[in-house]
């Protein structure tokens, strides 16, 4: 019981931040890590080594944030219903990493994800996301660029030194 | 660059699950092995007929949420009356208007009109939209947080600082309670289909939490990026600036 447990946990911690970086939003990216978890559950047992845990579900936490983030893309946007007329409503600071993360191209998020919230090298990154290790590699510089780029977030890494 | 980015991202993306999530996530993985182990006993012949009508899985459409309190039949809260503070245009709209909830005298108004839904939150704003959209909106949760109103133009507040704050909640939601990073929670006892109560816009809420009529607790909410705030009131606000963070005790 607990190894299903700290499994699903485990699976869905990691899941959030990658779905979080694709899709901008704590609810969106919950309901991603729910299915990464059942995903998981459903075929823990054909899994071999255990250390191979954390890769493995990072590759299930790609593909499903990257369909998620297709999917939202091909609905439309969603009724911003904590917003009001009176733009009286003030966003968290954090919200601006948020946005511009989920401006880019998921690929890129979620390679800068891999990279500084989990500490990946560039093999683990091209792993999880099953490209090769420049294909990586251009990502993250890519990816680092267009955020440079975000005036808003200049203030938030002044913030944060 | 790379190192203060890497804070940054780390502050925003370590996320946890909560507890109730990760219970979710377990029912509904010992709801689909229950369903195979059903299915392997009788047979396949079986199989074949039983699909139809009993292993269908539980998807998320048929979980208890604040979707299907609005879209039910029986219809929830009470008909506007003559007496609501509501806009003069929202009684002219066609449609059947229910009061899902009221918070210091301002009520939160559904309307229905068709295979279009909207709700209103007293003068302040609406929101509408088909039922795609307010599926996509309140997913599988049992509440959603629609936003804050005013209690007349200008007047977002009260002389406590408080101000009326609405939701939408399942059918089997009796009390939604919002909890802040400091001091007793804000809660609506009475829990008809939506919510409202006077939220504390002078401390930072927390979460959002729904209880069943025995006091079970069915969903819990992250609200830590919700600010009652108005802008005006705030140093680096409005919009296109970054605001300072909010001090917690």
């Amino acid at each position: 019981m607990h190894e299903r447990e700290d499994a699903a946990r485990r699976a869905m911690k990691i899941a959030m931040g990658i779905a979080m970086a694709v899709l901008g939003n704590r609810e969106d990216a919950a309901d991603v890590a729910q299915d990464v978890a059942l995903d998981v559950l459903r075929s823990l047992g054909r899994l071999r080594e255990p250390a191979a845990f954390d890769a493995w579900v990072r590759k299930i936490a790609v593909r499903h944030a990257v369909r998620a983030r297709r999917r939202r893309t091909a609905v439309g946007s969603v009724p911003e219903p904590v917003m009001s007329d009176e733009r009286d409503m003030v966003i968290a600071s954090r919200a601006a990493l948020s946005r511009a993360l989920a401006d880019l191209p998921p690929r890129q998020a979620i390679a800068l994800v891999l990279r500084y919230v989990h500490d990946l090298t560039d093999r683990e990154i091209a792993a999880a996301l099953g490209c090769r290790r420049g294909t990586a590699n251009a990502l993250l510089s890519r990816g680092r660029a267009a955020l440079r780029e975000v005036a808003e977030l200049q203030e938030l890494m002044e913030a944060t030194r | 660059m790379s190192d203060s980015l890497g804070a940054a991202l780390r502050t925003l993306l370590a996320l946890e699950p909560t507890d109730d999530e990760v219970r979710r996530v377990l029912d509904l993985d010992d709801a689909r092995r229950k369903r195979r182990r059903h299915v392997t006993a009788i047979g396949l012949a079986m199989v074949l007929a039983i699909a139809g009508v009993s292993a269908a899985p539980p998807t998320r459409a048929g979980l208890d949420n604040a979707l299907d309190s609005l879209w039910s039949d029986d219809s929830p809260g009470r008909a506007l009356m003559p007496q609501d503070n509501v806009p003069s245009w929202l009684r002219a709209e066609p449609g059947e208007h229910r009061v899902l909830a009221e918070a210091g005298g301002v009520p939160l108004v559904a309307s229905r009109d068709g295979d279009r839904f909207s709700v209103t939150l007293g003068n302040s704003f609406g929101e509408g939209g088909s039922l795609d959209d307010w599926r996509m909106f309140i997913g599988i949760h049992a509440v959603a947080l629609l936003g804050p109103a005013s209690f007349a133009p200008n007047e977002p507040f009260d002389a406590q600082g408080r101000r009326p704050l609405f939701g939408l909640a399942a059918k089997n939601v009796a009390r939604v309670e919002l909890t802040y990073t400091f001091g007793p929670p804000t809660s609506d006892d009475q829990v008809n289909g939506g919510f409202g109560f006077l939220a504390d816009a002078t401390r930072p809420p927390q979460a959002l939490v729904a209880y069943d009529r025995n006091g079970r607790q069915i969903e819990r909410r992250d609200m830590s990026t919700i600010d009652l705030r108005v802008c005006s009131n705030v140093r680096g606000c409005p919009p296109g600036r970054l605001v300072p963070r909010r001090r917690t005790r």
